[in-house]
């Protein structure tokens, strides 16, 4: 199915070229660092580096970093909740960066967020319905009983009865939070998703319902959308191309299924050797990082994942490695590899 | 191997109930199990199943007025440490039995530095002078794969990331040579890299002194990696016990099944099967089998009867009542 699809979208590529509805280039997100409350800023933060991205209409694609890798703050400077330091973001052909507040607000009903924490992100004080609806007001999209009527349709559509909509978030578990959240961001019809970490506060089995229901949303409506995990595998099985970040840059980007059979660069291959393995078979080798991540304040020089490389050789600290191309669609930022 | 005698810590039907405002709730339901040295035992459970509350338990470790152990008991070398006193757990606790948490921040004290709190747990403990626990302290953290230990004696938690803290964490909890370690969750808060890593430091340091581990967690991947035999846990009842590798190659309780379709590696076509439903809340739990609403195998009887935990050859013990008619073959072959 997730072939058949994936031909589908190269065939009408092929065809009439379908231009990205999110274009990303060169991301900047640089933050201030102080000592104390008023201190001068003594140094810089990079948490974004540079990143440039694509994302199609129904296309999911998935970002994979581990804490400090800065996915999160991607995410939140595509739909300028952070103002981003340099860089361009085109929605739909237009440069987001360069609308004031009043115009971005037009856009903001088609860009729309789901959070980690579905116990976090919902008013306590609102009714589940009011919490669905909230965008409909605020985006002036329909009062009375069309507005009620759209609540009940997008209820559904999450898997939650009408009946939901006179009951307070504390009644609800995780999983039904979660289809809340969801149900809030597809309120005002965005065509854009970006989903951070949307099932990692989950229990396995109710995990499974989460992305199903992501999957079945994407194929409805035809969103495209930005998953953000730090877990390789829930972003392989939903991802159709999976961007892998390090220290604020992006290292490896690929079509999901090769990305996982042919990983190219070395920070890719240690991560995916160190995910626990459940299965037959014999586990991947593993491949031992030494040390934590280095501070964004101070990243080293050149390749910034040199300082952990297990290849790593006295020309990684010069420059700062191009992404290359190492396969159809796939691309990575090593020196040391060579195209396949 | 399977001689009672040889276990180090042997839980016989605890039940631990919390006290709320709606009345009692009955968190663990008789759970029984046995773990010998040198072994690790991963306790596998979703939320409100009960293993977090089963490992304070064993320490006495309940928030005083709020949880209390309602029945059972909890033999470790043979005392029983649910009617042991109070100074006597304190003895036990970090000498004989050390216990390490998901949130390695909040364990360490932020006002003093590593060493000192290392040194400290030691010199509760033995006797030693402040300069030989602070010997003792680096050493510890040399054998946690710490860099530069001298350095670090003198630094605080904040000056360390996440990987680093929990390290100093088991430092502290190793450095009197438990013979029983319980973690709960305690790679759960680290990435995947810092995981391995930590998983890696508590098998190498079991292999080098022989302690029983029980490693308290939800994820599959972890007791994999980890666990020598395996116990999942389903709204405060053992429900599945097994050798690990049997358990994820031929589980047997539908809902381990189920547990291991929801996993992404294995998904069949482009969408997981995923296990309806939420887990039941403690407050008010099903009748009969505990899992059978969610249960795509459950018949008639499963809401009515409560299966009892029965052998199942090999040293398996399955809670079903239909076990021997539901297919064992899963096809857990990793999707290509």
């Amino acid at each position: 199915m997730n072939v058949l699809r994936t031909n589908q979208l190269a065939a009408s590529e092929a065809t009439t070229p379908l231009p990205p509805l999110l274009e990303v280039a060169n991301l900047q997100k640089s933050f201030p660092v102080r000592h104390g409350l008023l201190g001068r800023p003594t140094a810089t933060l990079k948490a974004v580096a540079g990143v440039s991205l694509q994302v199609f209409p129904g296309e999911i694609v998935g970002l994979v970093g581990e804490s400090g890798s800065g996915k999160t703050t991607t995410g939140r400077c595509l739909l300028r909740l952070v103002e981003s330091s340099a860089g361009s973001i085109k929605f739909d052909g237009v440069d987001l960066m360069g609308l004031s507040a009043r115009e971005l607000r037009r856009f903001r009903r088609r860009m729309q967020i789901i959070f980690q924490d579905p116990y976090d992100s919902l008013n306590e004080r609102m009714t589940i319905g009011d919490l669905v609806g909230e965008a409909l007001t605020i985006h002036g999209l329909a009062v009375g009983a069309v507005r009620r009527d759209r609540i009940f349709e997008l209820l559904q559509q999450v898997g939650l009865g009408s009946e939901f909509a006179d009951r307070y978030p504390h009644t609800l578990s995780g999983g039904q939070r979660q289809r809340v959240g969801i149900a809030r961001a597809l309120a005002a019809g965005p065509q854009f998703l970006v989903a951070d970490e949307p099932v990692s506060a989950l229990d396995l089995s109710v995990q499974a319902q989460i992305l199903n229901l992501l999957l079945d949303i994407r194929d409805r409506l035809n969103v495209g959308m930005l998953f953000i995990s730090h877990d390789l595998s829930v972003v392989r099985f939903i991802a159709d191309r999976v961007l892998v970040m390090y220290l604020g840059k992006i290292v490896e980007s690929a079509p999901a299924a090769a990305l996982y059979e042919r990983a190219a660069h070395p920070y890719t291959q240690a991560l995916l050797s160190a995910a626990p393995f459940v299965g037959e078979g014999q586990p991947r080798q593993r491949i031992r990082l030494l040390g934590d991540l280095p501070s964004p304040v101070d990243p080293p020089t050149g390749c910034v994942f040199r300082t952990r490389c297990p290849s790593a050789t006295a020309e990684c600290s010069a420059n700062e490695p191009p992404m290359r191309p190492v396969g159809p669609n796939h691309f990575a930022a090593c020196i040391h590899l060579t195209a396949s | 191997m399977n001689d009672r005698r040889d276990a180090i810590l042997r839980v016989e039907e605890l039940h631990t109930q919390f006290l709320t405002s709606h009345g009692p709730v009955h968190a663990v339901n008789g759970v029984s199990f046995e773990i010998r040295p040198g072994e690790t035992l991963g306790l596998l459970g979703e939320s409100g199943s009960g293993k977090s509350t089963i490992g304070l338990s064993m320490l006495r470790l309940l928030p005083p007025g709020r949880g209390r152990i309602s029945g059972g008991r909890v033999l470790f070398g043979g005392e029983d440490l649910v009617t042991a006193s109070e100074k006597r757990m304190r003895r036990l606790r970090g000498r004989d039995i050390a216990m390490i948490f998901q949130e390695s921040l909040s364990a360490l004290n932020p006002v003093y530095t590593i060493g000192e709190q290392i040194a400290e747990v030691i010199r509760q403990h033995e006797r030693l002078d402040r300069r030989a626990a602070m010997k003792r302290a680096a050493e510890m953290l040399e054998m946690v794969g710490m860099p530069d230990p001298g350095r670090r004696l003198g630094e605080y938690p904040h000056e360390l990331s996440g990987g680093m803290r929990q390290r100093v964490v088991i430092a502290a909890a190793l450095a009197c040579q438990p013979k029983l370690l319980i973690g709960d969750e305690p790679t759960t808060a680290l990435d995947v890299t810092v995981q391995a890593q930590i998983l890696d430091l508590i098998a190498d340091i079991q292999h080098r002194t022989g302690m029983a581990v029980l490693f308290i967690t939800h994820d599959l991947g972890v007791v994999a990696e980890i666990a020598h035999r395996a116990i999942v846990l389903y709204a405060g009842r053992v429900v599945e016990e097994a050798d690990t590798q049997s358990l994820l190659a031929r589980p047997r309780m539908p809902y381990t099944q189920g547990l291991l379709r929801s996993l992404p590696q294995f998904a069949k076509g482009h969408r997981l099967a995923a296990i309806p439903g939420a887990v039941p809340n403690p407050r008010s739990l099903p009748t009969g089998c505990a899992f059978h609403p969610r249960c795509q195998e459950a018949k008639a009887d499963c809401a009515q009867t409560l299966p009892a935990l029965t052998e199942a050859g090999d040293g398996r013990r399955v809670r079903c009542l239909h076990w021997h008619n539901i297919a064992q073959d899963m096809d857990l072959r990793v999707r290509a």
